[in-house]
Parts: C-alpha cells; structure tokens; sequence
C-alpha cells in the first residue's frame, strides 16, 4: 500500500528542462510536421482532447493465457491480464483472428509469456497468421521475446507489420530482472537477425528498467544504431502494482530529457515514440512535453492536452487505435 | 479458468452503465463509488481527479477524471444534484479504493436534486442479480459476444 501511489503517479519537484532546440530542427529536417498519438485497445482511453477511442480495433492476444515462465519483477506476469486468452478460447489462432475481423478488428498484437529462454511461443501459430495476413489483411504485430532463426524465417513469410522486443544493454537487468541467462550479446544478435531477415524491428528501450536507476539504457541505444529500426519506442519503468517491486525513485525528468534528445540525436531518421508504459498523473503531463519537445514522432495515451501542445508546436496530431507505429 | 467472484453489497444502487455505486441517506446524500466490476475493468488506479464542492453535475456529466492500468477517462456522476463533499484521502493515494471500495473508497457525496425521477433507472433488489450474472457474461465473452 504505502508505495501504491508513487510507483504510479509519482511525486516530483517541478520543474522546467529545456530541451535542445536542435532536436525539433532534426524531426523538421526529417519527418512531416506531424505527430500521431497511439491508443491501442490493451486500456480504454478518452481524454478533453479525443473521445474517438474503440479498443476493438487493434486487439492484443496472448498465446499462453497468463502464464509466463520468466516472472519478470516489474511485470509477474500482469502485463498478459487483459489480453485475449488463446489458451482457453475455443478455436484456433485463425479463428480467434477471423472472429475479431468479422467484428471490425483491423489489427493485432500477438503476445505472450516466455518460456525460460525468454521466447514467446509463437513458431505454432506462424501458419495461422500467415492466413490471418492474407486472408483478413490483418496488421499483425508480434512479442516474440528473443526470436531464434527458424521464428524470424516465419514471422518473415507472415509479413508481419512489426516485431516488437525490450533491449536490454545491462547484464544485472537481464539476470536481477528478467531472470534470463542470457548476455548484452545475445540482444544484439536478435537484432542482427531480425535485420537479416528483413523484419521491422520495433526495440523498445525501457528507462530505469533496474529498479528505477540508468543503467544499461546508453548501451541498448548504441546497439539498435547499428541496426537502425523501422520504429524505436521509449517507456519508462512503471512497476505494475502486485509485482512488490521496489523502487525506490524513477528516472528524473532530467535524465528522461536527455535520453529523449540523445535518441533524437542518435536516430534522426527512425520515428521514435514515446510508448504507452510510463509514470502516471503529473508526471506523465510533463513527460509527454518533453517528448515533444524532443522532436519525438509520436505519443502512446498522451496526456491531456498534448493534442494543443502539438498544435502549439506547428505539428499536426492525429490518433491511431493501435500501437506505436502502425499505421492504416 | 476458475470463475471470477464480485461482491456487490445488497443495501446499495447502481449505475448499469458506469459500474458506480451509490448509497442514499435520508437527506437524498448520495453516497458514490466504483463498484466490483468497474473495479476490475480499471485495474490499479493511479490518478484521481474530483471536481470540486459546491460544483452542481446533471446525471451523465462528467464529476472528475482518473488514470488506471486499464483505462483513462472520466468519472460520470450517477445522479443529478450538487457535490457537497469529495474523498480527499483517495484523491492523495487512490490505491484505498482498490483496498476498500465501498467504504473508505468513496468518491464523492451528492445532493440529489432529482432522485424521484432517477431512480428508477439505477440497480437495485431484485433487479440486482439477473444485473450481475449478465454483466460477468458480457465482460468473460468480451470481444467475441459485444
Ligand atoms: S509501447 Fe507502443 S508499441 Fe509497445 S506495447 Fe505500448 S503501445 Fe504497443
């Protein structure tokens, strides 16, 4: 209890950070002056600013229910709670995707626990979603974790719209936090083969991941450069209550600003979003402007308001029911 | 998958569309809070924000905002009427309404101003359990049955 709020909606100082003005020349060199806004259907969202959310647009589906072999500290599993469950539907994976389009459902995020070696089950599935592609058309967004070389050549024949994954630059998050025995290395090779197989990668880097503090975040950014993505996605460590994770004190406003521009500086072509895990309540009001001001291409749930700062800013908002990226 | 349990108290009404409950006091003091099944459809909340005392709501209106791990939206007042007090303490730390939502997780205190007329649209008595049974159908089915 005594931690429910801060973990969530932390307390701050206020503050003002002054973003690099370069870093809205470099999105202006490089991108339309617009920005998109992401609501996917894992949270019903409406806001002041936009009331047009359907969470049956973009639906997440997880193959192994709520089970998860890793028991990640920051997640424990609760992260799958919500998602559609294939485990106990009555059907298969084209099934579940042919009802969901007969119901409007233009795309899907298709998730799951891992098992001990940090991959999603999902090589039984890849013949399904090749049909649900080519027969539904729909965008199919995949979890898979840490994909080996026989899922990466499947997720390829699927066409798959984007292949999201965590990189991890740290050895103690990889161990403390994902209980994986695994290494900085191996998140590069995933990396190198899903480049090799031509899949969009979407890495997520996840500020403060070791218990709120910077550790391995420079490291991951330094390693998705070399391969650079067809999106990058930033989130911020928000430990989801029950997981009894301990944090202590998230990430600055100071450190996520400079993190927001050193990314901006880094990839000045690769859309960078600003993705939908993150500190709630004030905080997150002023983390999303400064995102924006970082000359991010886009905003997960952005806070009330970001619709008029964006405006402010001359970029054009729009909204997308779906996760970070996609686009239809 | 084992069935999911909710507990609704029979002494209370509630709002069918926004999962609100609501407990009347002799002076048409309405009591209001989220009920199990809104409850569980927000999951942890983080964030609460309550319009203040002496603002005057009509049913539907809009009485305050909240941040959740599965929702962001507003609070919609179940009856017509004028705010006559606000649950600072789960404004501070929301996580008491995930503890105590039908005691020290309400959230704010309405003079109704129509209740004769509103009334009868909320849930109560008998009413109550056919309410319940078709709700947790709705929500287990949901994606494939809505
Ligand atoms: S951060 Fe973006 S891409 Fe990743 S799960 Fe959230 S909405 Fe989807």
């Amino acid at each position: 209890m005594s931690n429910a709020l801060p973990l969530y909606a932390p307390q701050f100082a206020p503050q003002t950070i002054t973003i690099n003005p370069i870093c809205q020349e470099i999105r202006k060199e490089n991108f339309a002056d617009k920005v998109t806004f992401y609501a996917p259907g894992l949270k019903q969202y409406s806001t002041g600013e936009y009331k047009d959310h359907s969470v049956t647009e973009f639906v997440s589906i997880s193959v192994t229910g709520e089970n998860c072999a890793l028991d990640c500290e920051h997640c424990k599993s609760k992260s799958l709670h919500g998602m559609l469950d294939l485990m106990n539907f009555n059907g298969s994976m084209y099934d579940m995707c042919d009802r969901l389009a007969e119901k409007g459902t233009k795309g899907v995020l298709i998730s799951g626990g891992s098992d001990i070696h940090g991959q999603v089950p999902l090589l039984k599935h890849i013949p399904d979603l090749i049909r649900a592609r080519k027969d539904l058309g729909l965008a199919i967004r995949v979890h898979p974790g840490l994909p080996d070389e026989e899922t990466c050549a499947g997720l390829a024949e699927v066409d798959v719209d984007g292949v999201m994954l965590d990189i991890i630059g740290d050895q103690e998050t990889i161990t403390e936090i994902y209980h994986l025995d695994k290494t900085p290395q191996d998140y590069e090779d995933v990396l190198e083969r899903l480049h090799r197989y031509k899949l969009p990668a979407i890495p997520h880097i996840i500020l403060g991941h070791y218990y709120g503090k910077m550790l391995g975040e420079w490291a991951a950014l330094e390693m998705i450069k070399k391969y650079p993505p067809k999106t990058m996605v930033l989130v911020i460590l928000m430990p989801l209550q029950g997981t009894g994770m301990v944090v202590e004190k998230l990430p600055s406003l100071d450190e996520i600003g400079s993190f927001f521009e050193l990314s901006r500086k880094s990839l000045p072509q690769t859309p960078i979003i600003l993705g939908c895990a993150r500190p709630m309540g004030p905080m997150k009001l002023e983390i999303d402007k400064m995102a924006l001001d970082a000359g991010l291409n886009g905003l997960a749930y952005p806070a009330d308001g970001m619709v008029e700062y964006a405006r402010e800013q001359g970029v054009d908002p729009n909204f997308i029911n779906a996760c970070c990226g996609v686009n239809w | 998958m084992a069935k999911k349990e909710y507990t609704f108290p029979t002494d209370l009404f509630y709002d069918g569309k926004n999962h609100m409950w609501l407990k009347k006091d002799g002076d048409n003091h309405i009591l209001v809070g989220i009920d199990a099944i809104g409850l569980d459809t927000l999951g942890d909340l983080a964030y609460i924000t309550l319009k203040p005392k002496g603002t005057e709501v009509k049913k539907g209106e809009s009485i305050g905002t909240l941040e959740a791990a599965k929702m962001t939206g507003d609070i919609f007042a179940p009856v017509s009427g004028k705010i006559i007090s606000i649950n600072n303490a789960c404004v501070e730390n929301p996580g008491i309404v995930n503890e105590d939502q039908y005691n020290k997780g309400w959230l704010v205190s309405i003079e109704a101003t129509e209740w004769e007329n509103e009334n009868n649209q909320l849930i109560s008595g008998e009413n109550l359990q056919p309410w319940i049974e078709a709700e947790i159908h709705r929500m287990e089915t949901q994606g494939f049955d809505a």
